[in-house]
């Protein structure tokens, strides 16, 4: 960056502080993604999850990279409302140095990634978090779970409920399920009850949302059999 | 006003003979073409592999503006022999005022008569369509160039009051030509049968605005041979100019460069602070031994501070490819807004509707491409197919029109025999082998009837076992039996395990394999 490009309006535009917006079905856990920060899925609905996370800011215009990730499933991507016009598969690879260029050169042309870190990765984190803060780009992690792995927001998915489907007949119609929203960045954590997706096929709120307890022996399940 | 149009100047300016077949191509498509392509059938706005197809010995160039503008300095220099007041809109059109050279030259067709042949000398290549058209307004006049460029003799004369009856037989795909009206909004005149300038502007004025707005009236007034807008009659004020004097004469054309898009950005700020956008500007070049150069560039849709830049590039690079044009370093960079009007957000972006996030996004993949190769980085496209992997697939982004690509809505019908939504969101490239047992631990089969021999009771994917706590099918799959090679006989099976995961499995000559999860 040089002196000049200071006085280059479109750079500033591209501050930091701007919020890059999120679907509804989160909002009263997250206003908006903020530029520069990790958000972890984790879960049996941890991929959906992270494409549903990045889906609003891709139609407001940002573009998606998803790094490593070949098993993404486009078609469900698009019935999350994702346009593929501004999504790009970018290969991963196995070694943690080359996945922090590849994730680097990535963050900066786009504004969204969706990855699958290689193993080992957690302890190049700092670097691709510098870089992430440096260009206003997002990094959605699939399946975080790694405890090295920290995120500035975590969603994971504890309780999965299916609907449709029987013992030999019926199909797959929609899933609830239940997301704890937590991570370094959120001091208090929320629990979100969403259709993921819904029977219309849209990403929805089910029910109105509890903050998380705090203790350790929490079990969402009995939360979850109370309130349903 | 007197417009000079020198047709398919990016592929003039590319080097191409005319006699041999030859396009510069954007974004995959063909923006200009020489004559011979012409003729063998390449069309502009074609794609790549349909020129190549009408065309196969076609020789390909991508557009670079900057050899655009090189290239079209010794015809400005030419003309400006004749007429010093002449203003450059794009690299291969300038237009200058009539009335001054037409009375010292001897009227308009003398005066045409005389510069046409001055342009095509200066062009230094034959066989490509010149034109100089003169009437009343500066559209008027464009539009007399463009036609003129593919006649024999290259010059249209419009005389005095004649723009209204010369444009009004015209065809409305002529209002596109110019770039001020939406190519849409001319092919909907089409559709609703106004054919013709003429029945356009036989309509009444405000009902055109009523009905399409500000860009409607800017195409009525078009069709009625006037411009779009009326110059404007006062000068900007003097404080408005920006320059920058050097203390040391500076040598590198890349410094001047830089200094420029700083004065650019400054005066945009200024201006668009205002809500005005500057239409014509100045640029001043001055060296420590007081040579001078001046240009005047036009833009009816206003001139950004990217395009302002790339003026002043253009302008020092065919000042100083010029023989003996200037003897030191520059002294001075002075850009003066010569005509300034409101911001009336009619104009589009100067990458061509591209946000600059696209622009970012497209130079990142470029540098992938570089990096890892050209399958580094790729772009799902729908193939459609009855399983998830079939349904798209990837496919290098460097081979596709990142511009021109739809949301993956429009292509996609219903397919039968694939499942209905929601579709699994994690599709492994190859199924990943599992088995399905019973409750007695017995391999569950399906018959060739399509019957299953006992209800699935656990599912074993990489050795680890899932209780099912619901399943459903078998839905068979029979592709291709005409095929001894490809055909296929599978049947499919939704299933969820206790821990809320569901896969979609298949059974393939009594072999189990999770086709997809829906993670």
């Amino acid at each position: 960056m040089t002196l000049a490009d200071l006085h280059d309006p479109a750079l500033r535009e591209r501050s930091v502080d701007r919020l890059l917006p999120i679907h509804e079905a989160f909002a009263p856990a997250l206003p908006g993604l903020q530029p520069g920060r990790i958000v972890g899925c984790s879960g049996p609905a941890a991929m959906s999850l992270a494409v549903a996370v990045a889906s609003r800011a891709v139609v407001t215009g940002a573009w998606l990279a998803a790094v490593g990730v070949p098993m993404l499933g486009v078609e469900a991507a698009v019935e999350l409302g994702v346009p593929l016009r501004r999504m790009v598969l970018v290969d991963g690879d196995h070694s943690p140095n080359a996945w922090v260029e590849r994730v680097a050169a990535v963050a900066d042309g786009f504004q969204i990634i969706v990855t699958c870190p290689p193993r080992g990765a957690e302890r190049v984190l700092r670097k691709v978090r510098t870089r992430l803060q440096a260009r206003g780009c997002v990094l959605v992690v699939v399946g975080s779970d790694d405890p090295g792995m920290s995120c500035d927001v975590e969603l994971a998915t504890t309780a999965v409920e299916w609907n449709g489907l029987g013992r030999g007949f019926g199909r797959l119609l929609a899933r609830r399920c239940t997301v704890r929203v937590g991570g370094r960045r959120m001091p208090r954590p929320v629990e979100l009850d969403l259709w993921l997706p819904g029977a219309d096929g849209r990403v929805a709120l089910a029910s109105s949302v509890a903050p998380a307890e705090r203790d350790d022996g929490f079990d969402s399940h009995d939360v979850w059999s109370q309130a349903g | 006003m007197v417009t000079v149009w020198c047709a398919d100047w990016p592929v003039v300016a590319a080097g191409a003979a005319a006699d041999v077949p030859a396009a510069v191509l954007v974004a995959n498509r063909v923006v200009a073409r020489t004559p011979a392509a012409a003729v063998a059938g390449v069309q502009r706005g074609a794609r790549r592999r349909a020129a190549q197809g009408a065309c196969p010995e076609l020789q390909l160039h991508e557009l670079d503006r900057d050899r655009d503008g090189r290239a079209f300095e010794p015809v400005v220099r030419a003309v400006a022999e004749l007429a010093p007041r002449l203003e450059v809109g794009e690299p291969g059109w300038l237009t200058l005022l009539a009335r001054g050279p037409s009375r010292y030259f001897g009227g308009d067709q003398a005066l045409a008569e005389r510069l046409h042949p001055l342009v095509v000398a200066a062009t230094g290549s034959v066989g490509f369509g010149v034109g100089v058209g003169i009437a009343d307004g500066r559209s008027a006049s464009s539009i007399a160039a463009r036609r003129a460029a593919r006649t024999s003799s290259g010059v249209i004369v419009v005389p005095p009051g004649g723009s209204p009856d010369f444009v009004s037989p015209l065809s409305v795909g002529w209002l596109g030509e110019l770039g001020e009206i939406d190519p849409e909004l001319v092919d909907l005149f089409a559709r609703l049968g106004l054919r013709t300038c003429g029945q356009l502007a036989a309509l009444d004025g405000r009902d055109v605005l009523a009905r399409f707005g500000v860009v409607g009236q800017h195409a009525h007034r078009l069709a009625n041979g006037l411009d779009t807008r009326l110059p404007a009659a006062a000068d900007p004020p003097p404080e408005w100019c920006v320059e920058h004097p050097f203390p040391e004469p500076v040598e590198q054309l890349e410094t001047v460069v830089f200094v420029g898009k700083r004065l650019a950005d400054k005066l945009v700020a200024t201006l668009s602070g205002d809500g005005r956008v500057c239409t014509r500007l100045v640029v001043v070049v001055e060296t420590e031994h007081g040579e001078r150069n001046e240009r005047v560039w036009y833009r009816h849709s206003g001139l950004s501070a990217a395009a302002m830049v790339e003026r002043i590039r253009w302008q020092l690079e065919g000042w100083v490819a010029q023989p003996g044009g200037l003897s030191g370093g520059v002294a001075l960079v002075r850009l003066v807004p010569d005509e300034v009007r409101s911001d009336d957000g009619v104009q589009g972006g100067f990458w061509g509707g591209r946000s600059r996030a696209d622009h970012d996004a497209a130079r990142a993949i470029v540098r992938l491409s570089g990096m890892i190769g050209d399958d580094g980085a790729r772009v799902p496209e729908w193939t459609g197919g009855r399983l998830p992997a079939d349904r798209f697939r990837w496919v290098p982004a460097a081979t596709v029109d990142l511009d021109d690509r739809d949301d993956g809505g429009a292509d996609r019908r219903p397919w039968p025999g694939a499942l209905p939504p929601p579709s699994p969101m994690v599709v492994p490239p190859v199924p990943v082998p599992a088995e399905l047992h019973d409750r007695a631990g017995q391999p569950v089969m399906v018959s060739g009837r399509g019957e299953v021999t006992a209800a699935p009771a656990v599912l074993i994917v990489a050795g680890s076992r899932q209780r099912v706590t619901g399943w459903a099918g078998p839905w068979p799959v029979e592709e291709r039996w005409w095929s001894t090679g490809r055909s296929r006989r599978m049947a499919r099976f939704q299933v969820v395990t206790e821990q809320g995961a569901a896969h979609l499995i298949g059974v393939e000559q009594q072999r189990w394999s999770v086709l997809a999860t829906y993670s």
